[in-house]
């Protein structure tokens, strides 16, 4: 257990703007939390992780994946699930907690389209990069407590909500339909 | 030796036969006379060092000159086996044939023959590590086979004819000499490097000698030093702990990748090397920066620099070249790793398998059409290779050339022999 100790309490995670708690007294279900990198859509937010460790660690990755909904072409805006590959099988024994969250950190940096969790959010990264950024800091400001607010997209929310639509299924259909009003409508009363 | 000889009268009390079970009857070397005494003088006492005290159930006197427990107190005291110089010796140790060593050297001995078995009580003690004089001549069987031919025996303290002058005296090595200036033995100079007085003055080549096997021991140790400073804080990149506090002791082994740097413990990178849910390019890898690496070596201690870790590399694989591999045991079984094997291929008959051994028939099997095929042997050394090798590469283009060319005449052959099925392969 040593390892984890080491991790936990190293220095250097603060400074990273990284941090990692206990769930109950065992070291085995983690709360992780970052902070959105600068410059970036991301930018203040503090984003939850739900970190959990198996028994052959560190033969195998710890298995992660967001809490807090985020925005983003490698993580599912639905279950918060994470393609990176060291989490899969480029894993490596020698990688700790520290470095996985601070990876996954260099993820919301740099996404890499081309290997998408979220075929939606992908695609709009790729053809529609503005409305892209605009939704991922709208989505920080609402889940992450980002402090840019999307004032335009708002108004666009606010109207789906006026129209009686729950306000997270809204902002999921507006995102989705690159915040057409219309052809979020549309989605949302055929599903 | 004591079979066939008349029982020895000795005036030493048998301490068994005290108690009634002494197992030599009347061979015994000690006296069966209850009338004389027994050797009950602590020896330890004799050498000034008993830590009982007044507590010993031996006796704390001096023998008297004359006694016959004198000789034991100059054998115990003088125990290095060198007789005591001759002030301190009594004039009854001619007459109990003890022939003082001065003598010896100077060659007014001539060798006798073996002792008579009542001096065996005089025999000079044995000490382990160091070399047995016996106070006479001759002290073995080689010595008196060659009765009579002029001994060399001597020769650890120079020519039979150097006085005693030149030996060096054994309780000068470690501390001051109880005799003081008063010994006649030499007392050395002392040594630098080991801090004994073991250096004779007057022999340049003894020194010489001594001052070489110094250097060497001290630069054997100073290597050691090192080698463990250097290993002191290294941690291992897997498990994190320090790998010489490790425990048990047997965890505390480093193992060292030959390709790059990183520092592991043994058994975390031969886990991790042995894990099976990732490819072989990922656990074949160096766990902190990628870099494949072949094989693990076990080191008590880290090894960073390339020359050492080629050094212990190359040892690694002598000794393991001198066990026999167990996987091709003795030709009767295969070895994945072939010819290319660490460990020792040999016959029976300890000759060398031949190149043929390692090239059997090629396994033939049903394809997915029911097909007879040849199967290629794959050697995992092959694998190794063939990452090293940029040839091995363009060799796969050539196989993706052949295998177009032969799907091409199929594909021709199957429109001439017009199947229906053509387009199923």
């Amino acid at each position: 257990m040593t390892h984890y100790d080491f991790e936990v309490t190293g220095s250097k995670v603060a400074r990273c703007h990284i941090k990692v708690d206990m769930v109950n007294d065992n070291f085995l279900e983690l709360i992780g939390e970052i902070i959105g990198p600068p410059d970036t859509a991301y930018d203040g937010g503090k984003f939850k992780l739900e970190i959990n460790i198996p028994d052959t660690y560190p033969f195998n990755p710890p298995k992660v994946k967001f809490v807090t909904k985020i925005w983003h072409p490698n993580i599912s805006s639905v279950t918060g699930a994470i393609c990176l590959d060291i989490l899969k099988d480029q894993w490596a024994a020698a990688m700790t907690l520290r470095t996985v969250l601070l990876s996954l950190q260099a993820l919301l940096a740099a996404a890499e389209p081309d290997d998408p969790q979220d075929a939606v959010v992908a695609k709009q990264y790729k053809e529609n990069r503005k409305t892209f950024t605009q939704t991922a800091r709208h989505w920080t400001n609402v889940y992450a407590n980002g402090p840019h607010r999307e004032c335009e997209l708002e108004k666009i929310l606010e109207q789906a909500k006026n129209m009686g639509f729950d306000e997270h299924k809204a902002r999921v259909a507006l995102s989705s339909s690159d915040w057409n009003l219309e052809r979020a409508t549309e989605s949302l009363l055929t599903s | 030796m004591a079979e066939g000889n008349p029982p020895v009268e000795s005036k030493i009390l048998c301490r068994y036969f005290v108690h009634g079970v002494c197992k030599n009857g009347s061979y015994c070397r000690f006296s069966h006379d209850k009338n004389d005494k027994a050797d009950n003088i602590c020896k330890f006492y004799l050498r000034g060092c008993c830590s009982y005290a007044d507590r010993c159930r031996y006796e704390h006197t001096k023998p008297k000159p004359n006694d016959v427990n004198r000789q034991k107190f100059e054998k115990n005291v003088y125990g290095l086996s060198v007789p005591p110089p001759q002030s301190y010796k009594t004039e009854n140790n001619e007459s109990n044939g003890m022939v003082s060593l001065k003598k010896v050297l100077k060659g007014d001995v001539t060798p006798s023959t073996p002792k008579s078995p009542e001096n065996w009580v005089n025999a000079a003690e044995f000490i382990p590590g160091q070399r047995y004089i016996s106070s006479t001549v001759p002290s073995s069987y080689a010595n008196a086979a060659t009765k009579g031919v002029e001994t060399k025996d001597l020769t650890i303290y120079g020519d039979t004819d150097i006085n005693y002058n030149s030996v060096l005296c054994p309780y000068s090595i470690n501390k001051p000499c109880p005799y003081g200036d008063d010994c006649e033995y030499i007392h050395g100079e002392k040594c630098d490097l080991c801090g004994l007085a073991i250096l004779l003055p007057d022999d340049k080549l003894q020194q010489q000698q001594h001052k070489q096997e110094c250097l060497a021991q001290h630069e054997r140790d100073m290597e050691l030093s090192f080698a463990i400073a250097n290993s002191k804080d290294k941690q291992c990149g897997i498990c994190m702990d320090i790998v010489i506090e490790k425990q048990p002791k047997s965890e505390q082994r480093f193992g060292i990748l030959s390709d790059c740097t990183h520092c592991f413990c043994l058994s975390c990178i031969r886990k991790w090397r042995a894990s099976k849910q990732f490819d072989n390019k990922t656990i074949r890898s160096c766990p902190e920066c990628r870099i494949q690496s072949d094989f693990v070596t076990p080191s008590s201690h880290w090894v960073e620099k390339k020359e050492e870790k080629l050094k212990l590399i190359e040892g690694y694989k002598d000794a393991l070249s001198k066990k026999p591999c167990k996987y091709f045991d003795e030709g009767r079984s295969e070895c994945p790793f072939n010819n290319r094997c660490f460990y020792q291929h040999l016959l029976p008959d300890g000759s060398k398998p031949p190149p043929s051994m390692y090239n059997k028939p090629r396994r033939r099997r049903h394809n997915a059409d029911g097909e007879l095929t040849d199967q290629e042997r794959i050697f995992l050394w092959d694998f190794f290779e063939e990452r090293q090798d940029l040839e091995s590469f363009l060799l796969f283009e050539y196989l993706e050339d052949d295998l177009t060319s032969l799907l091409l005449s199929l594909h021709i052959g199957a429109d001439s022999s017009d199947d229906s099925d053509s387009n199923y392969w």
